[in-house]
């Protein structure tokens, strides 16, 4: 009876103790990967990705800084590059948003966000575009339907904030977003599904120069 | 069945029968119960009214007393308080208890803790147990009613019972005479009838007594109502003796005698006789309900001491809850009004967030001082933002009497003109500013851009709008602050009934150049430009412009920007709590400067000049950016061998440029001192000049320069050979082929923009022209046919080019038309009517090619009859006087005369006030080359 009763406190305890501990990693785990280029923290959603820079490389391994900690560590990607989950270019002193297996320290997808920043246009015809900011502003250029606000890397998606362009101030009381679906990412292309619209995106190098418009 | 029934109706038919049998004698009992239960009744009565009486007289007898005691008591409440309490105690009677209660309750009332109104109401609570005069009447009336039943009956049973001793006799004496009845029989009866007539006499006699008595008792109870009636009188004086200061008391008093007035009269309580029976009941009830109060009184004592006890607790306990409660206050309320605040911060926040949340820019168009109007009367948007720019040699006067700068001397100012204009406002010098430049300083001396802000609600207080090219990089024209725009954007550009309040999203924002920023802007194409001179002489040497088709052309002037200069777009930035947002426009708007043209760029230039060819070579957009030395023209210089001597003409190209005249300069390096030496039969250059080379001419000047050559030659003794100068034509023809070559190549480099730029140009004036001055921009459905009118226009121009690009002042006719005014003093225009008329100040190409940087207008003289305000005669000098001081003064928004004005101002007004006089007017203007053009012009007011 009383070995009994020992087993079920030390069950307790132990359970406890499991309890606790997963709770704490959480925790860790939240503030520790939370991106703080876009203020995810204040949604206090959790996100699974770390943000890297790439101090080099090699054919299978990134190695890099994590940019909340300072910490280097080393991530293989030959899996995630023969699975097409890297989007962009490796490119030494980018900034990455990565997710790996801490556990083998093996990458599953990551995404240069270095290569995506600047200015890109699908209609160049009529300089229709976005220019992707650092710090996480989207600016829309000469956009007709919506107009891009910010955008955020979360769980491994890419998520646009955007607003009606013709909708009135007062019932503007909220941003919409949506997910991206990148496709390509490269110096000059950028292509990517959003709200069912196909963007295909190439970078321009040179101003654009002024045309005649024809009423 | 029907037996049965039979049987029932036999039984029941005996047994009424045996009732009827019985009938008699039951009747006579029945009277006798009923007497007696009367009689019985009322001696009941008649002990209870006497109880009655005698208790109120008692209560009575204690009211008077105690009232009698207050009335001789002068004394305080409290004495009358004592008073009332000793008599209670030595007289713990019910009716004292009344007294004590009410009295009491009077006293409460002074002490106010009980109120008159309660007073009132418990006064009235006594007074409801008294019973009223209809119950007392109704009493009076069943008894009466019972006192004349008992009559009735009595008489009735006497009646009776006379009847029945009759009947009796009768029978007896009947039976006497019919049976043998004995005498003994006989005297039994009548012994028996005697007695029972005895019996009912004895019980008449005694109903009798029993009904005077009871009229002695009611006569005593009226009496005693009398006697009550008095002592509640004597009751009421007390009561308003007892009444001291309070109002409220008094009208409680007076309800009472209002409610005592309510009840029985003397009149009719004396009617009422039976009343015992209801003073009984209200005495019962009265003391019923005085106890009931007493007892309820000292209950609620109890109950209130408790009350308050408990209250106290209470309050103690809800101080210190009040207490704890403040203090939550205290810390909610600092709580609250900091959300408050929060809110209004977060409020604002948003609103702040919202309101200035810009969606989209979309760039609806410009006007620039040099296309003008919005949409180019050939379906071209105008998208670009121009601002006229000039460059002085040296520091210019103006207006001025000097002829140094003036582009046709004759037409100077003279010094009496200055002397008429003042000296205040002659001479002014205006130069290039710190940066080499004149330039307009108005805010929109670039033009301005329509723009639409969505949304339309947006408050973009703080936002800053720039243009920029789509790198990024920063226009050299500045754009600012938007302002919601008035202008209808038409073809043309009209002022429309737009409220400049509304709320449509609609825009516009000055676009401005500063100095500084000017060779970031100007107009740059590439070297190669120079070509177009080549070029485009070809294309108008047939003088032939039937064919020219002038929509196209215009719209090939405009193209000439395509592709050439950068697209800028509007970036609208602002900072809200969220942080810096921006929203880009389409890069539609280019943004430069140019040179325009002098009024002296086809100076005395004619039909069938060489020159006039360079006509078309007007540019609008500048003559000033060809960098010639910029190209390598890989020329080699001229080599001509002269064989009788070892001399070896060489002639540099030094420089090859575009003067502001339209015309290609070449100036060449030429031998200008030689020096010979005889022994060696050698000649060689000491020194060289330049000379300019006519190349329409070159064979004429190199004519000249081999005559130069022959004469310093034959000084030696010399000659140089025949043929020299074939052999300098052919080199010079290489070079210049070479030239050509060079500029086709640049041309084709640039696309060819240029080729139509002539005719594009040409046709730019003639629409201007119409446009400006002719009005018929509002009637662009005829566009094109005005446009092939507009043709011969432009042809009559080609006669005398330069004098269509020289200012010109023009006015409204009677039908709308501007007409330009007279330089004829003997065929002056007519006004009919003094008052005011506007004068515009513009050119024959509406200010297009030469716009002015300047402008000056004045009255110099007034003519009548031979006489002028020169001459000194006196009443034209009043009446340049009068007009002078008039057209001084700002009219109506139109710009003065005698003032400079900037370029860009479109009319003044002409004001006068006599008639018969010929005014002459001067207008002068200064353009961005530092150039100034002089005309005056007549007018005849009738």
């Amino acid at each position: 009876m009383n070995f009994k009763l020992s087993e079920r406190l030390l069950t307790i305890l132990l359970t406890l103790l499991v309890v606790c501990s997963c709770g704490d990693n959480n925790q860790k785990k939240t503030e520790e990967y939370n991106w703080e280029g876009n203020n995810i923290e204040e949604q206090h959603i959790p996100d699974s990705m770390v943000r890297v820079t790439v101090d080099s490389f090699d054919s299978d391994s990134l190695y890099v800084t994590i940019k909340s900690t300072k910490e280097k560590k080393s991530f293989c990607y030959y899996s995630a590059q023969n699975g097409n989950s890297i989007i962009g270019t490796i490119r030494q002193g980018d900034e990455y948003s990565i997710l790996a297996n801490t556990k083998n320290n093996e990458i599953k997808s990551a995404f240069n966000i270095t290569q995506m920043m600047g200015q890109w246009f699908f209609d160049t015809q009529h300089s229709k575009g976005m220019i992707f900011d650092a710090k996480g502003a989207l600016s829309s250029i000469n956009t007709d339907e919506i107009s891009f606000r910010r955008w955020q890397f979360l769980n491994g998606k890419l998520l646009i904030y955007y607003v009606y362009t013709q909708q009135e101030a007062e019932e503007q009381n909220q941003f919409e977003v949506d997910t991206v679906e990148v496709q390509k990412l490269t110096t000059d292309e950028f292509n990517f599904q959003f709200r069912n619209k196909q963007y295909n995106c190439i970078r321009q190098k040179d101003a654009l120069k002024f045309k005649v418009v024809n009423e | 069945m029907k037996k049965k029934i039979t049987q029932i109706l036999m039984l029941a038919l005996l047994v009424a029968s045996v009732g009827m049998f019985n009938s008699c004698k039951d009747y006579d009992e029945d009277n006798y119960n009923d007497l007696t239960l009367q009689l019985r009744e009322n001696s009941n009565l008649t002990d209870i009214i006497n109880g009655q009486v005698t208790a109120l007289r008692t209560t009575v007898d204690s009211l008077c007393g105690v009232v009698a005691n207050i009335n001789s008591c002068s004394c305080s409440d409290t004495h009358v308080n004592d008073l009332i309490a000793q008599y209670v105690a030595t007289h713990p009677s019910m009716a004292a208890s009344d007294v004590t209660l009410i009295i009491q309750n009077y006293l409460d009332t002074c002490t106010t803790v009980i109120t008159p109104a309660e007073v009132q109401n418990m006064i009235n609570t006594a007074l409801t147990n008294y019973v009223t005069a209809t119950t007392l009447r109704d009493t009076v009336n069943v008894i009466n009613q019972r006192i004349a039943d008992a009559e009735s009956r009595l008489q009735q049973a006497l009646n009776d019972s006379v009847a029945g001793l009759k009947d009796s006799l009768l029978r007896i004496s009947s039976d006497l005479n019919q049976t043998a009845i004995t005498a003994n029989t006989a005297k039994n009866l009548a012994d028996s009838a005697y007695k029972l007539a005895k019996w009912d006499s004895v019980q008449i006699v005694a109903l009798g007594d029993s009904l005077k008595n009871v009229a002695i008792i009611a006569s005593n109870a009226a009496q005693q109502a009398e006697i009550n009636k008095q002592n509640i009188e004597v009751l009421t004086t007390a009561y308003e003796k007892l009444r001291l200061k309070d109002s409220t008391m008094q009208k409680s008093i007076d309800s009472i005698k209002t409610a005592l007035n309510d009840y029985a009269t003397k009149a009719e309580l004396q009617t009422v006789l039976d009343s015992a029976n209801t003073l009984y009941t209200k005495a019962i009830n009265y003391i019923n309900a005085a106890v009931d109060t007493l007892i309820g009184r000292g209950e609620f004592q109890d109950s209130l001491a408790s009350i308050k006890a408990a209250y106290a607790a209470a309050d103690a306990a809800l101080q210190t809850q009040i207490t704890d409660l403040k203090n939550d206050l205290a810390t909610l309320t600092t709580q609250v009004n900091k959300n408050t605040q929060d809110i209004k911060n977060l409020k604002e926040t948003v609103e702040n967030v919202l309101n200035k949340m810009i969606t989209s820019i979309v760039v609806q168009g410009a006007v620039n001082p040099v296309f003008g109007q919005f949409a180019l009367p050939v379906g071209v948007r105008s998208n670009m933002l121009v601002a006229y720019y000039g460059q002085f040699e040296h520091n210019v006067y103006f207006p001025t009497v000097s002829t140094s700068d003036m582009v046709y001397p004759d037409y100077a100012l003279t010094d009496k003109d200055a002397e008429m204009i003042g000296s205040d406002v002659m001479e002014q010098v205006f130069k290039n500013d710190a940066n080499g430049y004149v330039i307009s300083e108005k805010e929109n001396n670039a033009g301005k851009v329509y723009l639409t802000v969505n949304p339309n609600t947006a408050d973009f207080t703080g936002a800053q709008f720039v243009m920029e090219n789509t790198q990024g990089t920063a226009c050299p024209i500045e754009l600012g602050t938007l302002v919601p725009s008035t202008d209808k954007l038409t073809f043309g550009w009209t002022k429309a009934t737009v409220n400049g309040n509304s709320t449509n999203g609609f825009y516009e924002a000055p676009a401005t150049l500063k100095s500084e920023n000017i060779d970031a802007a100007k107009f740059n194409i590439e070297p190669g430009l120079k070509a177009t001179v080549k070029e485009n002489l070809k294309a108008v040497k047939n003088q032939d412009y039937s064919g020219i088709n002038i929509s196209q052309l215009a719209q090939k002037v405009y193209a000439q920007f395509d592709g050439i200069l950068d697209a800028n777009w509007v970036k609208g930035t602002w900072t809200d709590s969220l942080g810096t947002h921006s929203v880009f426009s389409e890069a539609l708007l280019a943004a430069t400067a140019v040179k325009p043209l002098s009024y002296s760029f086809l100076n005395d230039r004619k039909v069938g000049d060489a020159i006039v060819n360079r006509l078309p070579n007007i540019t609008p957009i500048s003559n000033a950016n060809f960098k010639f030395d910029e190209i390598n023209f890989d020329l080699s210089n001229i080599v001509v061998n002269v064989p009788s001597i070892n001399f070896d003409i060489v002639v540099n190209f030094a420089d090859i440029t575009l003067d502001e005249l339209g015309n290609l300069i070449v100036t060449v390096d030429v031998p200008d001192s030689l020096k010979y030496d005889p022994i060696t039969n050698t000649a060689t250059v000491m020194t060289t000049k330049k000379q300019n080379v006519n190349i329409e001419n070159y064979s004429e000047w190199i004519n000249k320069l081999v005559e130069l050559l022959n004469d310093k030659v034959e000084v030696w003794g010399n000659q140089i050979e025949d043929g020299i100068e074939n052999q300098l034509k052919a080199k010079f023809e290489v070079a210049l082929n070479q030239l050509t070559t060079n500029i086709n190549q640049m041309i084709q480099d640039i696309s060819g923009q240029m080729n139509t730029s002539i005719n594009s140009e040409l046709n730019n004036i003639a629409g201007t022209i119409n446009k400006n001055l002719n009005n018929y921009i509002s009637k662009m459905n005829k566009f094109i046919g005005y446009l092939n009118k507009a043709v011969t226009k432009v042809q009559g121009l080609l006669n005398n080019a330069n004098y269509y690009l020289q200012p010109a002042v023009a006015y409204e006719n009677v039908t709308g038309t501007l007409t330009m005014m007279s330089t004829s003093k003997t065929f002056p225009t007519v006004f009919n009517g003094t008052g005011a008329k506007a004068l515009y100040l513009t050119s024959y190409s509406g200010e297009i090619v030469t716009p002015a940087y300047k402008k000056f207008v004045a009255i110099t003289d007034v003519i009548k009859d031979g006489k002028s305000a020169k001459n000194n005669d006196a009443d034209c000098l009043a009446e340049f006087n009068k007009v002078k001081a008039a057209n001084k003064i700002q009219y109506q928004g139109y710009d003065n005369m005698y003032a400079v004005l900037d370029g860009d101002q479109a009319a003044v007004a002409l004001i006068v006030s006599s008639t018969g006089y010929t005014y002459e007017i001067v207008y002068s203007a200064l353009d961005y080359s530092g150039k100034i053009a002089t005309r005056k012009y007549y007018v005849t007011v009738k």
